[in-house]
């Protein structure tokens, strides 16, 4: 999608915005690669845990819209499975985007109650923040996707 | 000479001799309750009889691989081909005895450039699906059109150059894309000499072409 960027910029609207949510969601989890890079070996178990369903998170919400992007492409074609596909990835993404979310406020309370040196917490806190905004932009992009899947039944 | 059905709702054992100990064995692992994906076998008796131009048994194949497709479509809920939830088919050789090394396998079968765009709404996963359809490329030009395994070899080796990667596990999906397209190329590209120069069965020439979608 991103290599056809030059192709639909002008041409589409709705599919630039999709594109553009992506390649942020894509800048976001490039932020996390570099923030996990720094972070301590010795994790304490209870940051580890929400950490690990903040990953699981990026995971999912990356697959969620992939699948729903290969679904919506097929819409135009008229087969109703489709739709409820897309629509159906749409879910995933604002789901994964709400449990993002309870894990990333889950670290932060843990860090701010909890004893730890501002060299372990940071990288952990921060690398939390930029996958929780990853799943952030993709809950954008499904939103966007939602719209656009109901501008194709509509057209 | 009837095909046999291992899995799903199938419980019933077959002689290595009629269908191979590798089938023969799983299907003794579906009786007793273990999990094993749906398959089915052409029993050996038919290789032989094909290989002897037995019409028939010819015609028994093409009926074999029509059902036994959907049997598998039937137990996986999914459909061959298909643009939203393709089934992927592995096809083994199997014989009474271990012949290792020596029999064929083709993989992914059934993963047309269609089926690639099921498998990412299936999986999520466009590097999978790229991954597959070489596989199967690979597989397909290399057993059943004679390429030799070197084309391939040279084509990947190049692309993990020029990416300047060291093994195709580090392949991206857009990557794994150019590669298919230049594998698709090699296999095309041999179908099309080896149907002006050997084939003459058109019916063949239009599975080939089919086969690789």
């Amino acid at each position: 999608m991103i290599e056809t960027r030059s192709e639909i910029v002008g041409a589409d609207r709705n599919l630039e915005r999709l594109v553009t949510e992506i390649e942020n969601a894509i800048d976001e989890l490039e932020q996390a690669a570099f923030l996990a890079s720094l972070v301590p070996l010795e994790v304490p178990p209870e940051l580890l845990e929400p950490l690990a369903d903040l990953s699981a998170a990026g995971v999912v919400a990356t697959e969620a819209a992939a699948a729903g992007a290969a679904a919506a492409g097929e819409i135009p074609a008229g087969h109703h499975a489709d739709t409820e596909d897309a629509l159906a990835a749409v879910g995933r993404l604002i789901e994964v985007e709400h449990k993002a979310d309870a894990a990333e406020r889950r670290m932060t309370a843990r860090i701010m109650t909890g004893e730890y040196t501002i060299k372990s917490a940071l990288p952990v806190l921060e690398l939390a923040r930029a996958l929780e905004r990853s799943t952030d932009r993709l809950a954008t992009f499904g939103h966007l996707l939602h719209e656009h899947v109901l501008a194709d039944l509509a057209a | 000479m009837q095909i046999a059905y291992i899995g799903s709702d199938s419980t019933q054992q077959y002689p290595a001799e009629v269908v191979g100990s590798k089938a023969a064995n799983v299907a003794r692992m579906a009786a007793l309750g273990l999990p094993v994906p749906p398959a089915f076998v052409l029993p050996i008796s038919l290789c032989s009889a094909v290989v002897n131009g037995d019409a028939a048994a010819l015609e028994s194949v093409r009926r074999g691989l029509t059902d036994g497709i959907k049997f598998l479509e039937k137990a996986t809920r999914k459909t061959f081909g298909d643009r939203s939830r393709p089934v992927l088919v592995s096809v083994r050789s199997g014989a009474a005895r271990s012949m290792p090394g020596m029999l064929d396998t083709v993989l992914d079968v059934g993963c047309t450039a269609a089926a690639i765009r099921g498998l990412v709404r299936m999986t999520g996963n466009p590097t999978f699906a790229a991954d597959c359809r070489c596989r199967f490329l690979e597989s397909y030009g290399g057993t059943l059109l004679a390429i030799d395994r070197a084309a391939f070899n040279e084509k990947r080796n190049a692309l993990l150059a020029a990416e300047r990667l060291t093994s195709r596990r580090n392949f991206d999906c857009e990557a794994l894309e150019r590669l298919a397209r230049q594998y698709e190329q090699t296999s095309r590209m041999k179908a099309r000499c080896w149907a002006i120069t050997r084939l003459t069965n058109l019916s063949q020439q239009r599975t080939r072409f089919t086969a690789l979608g």
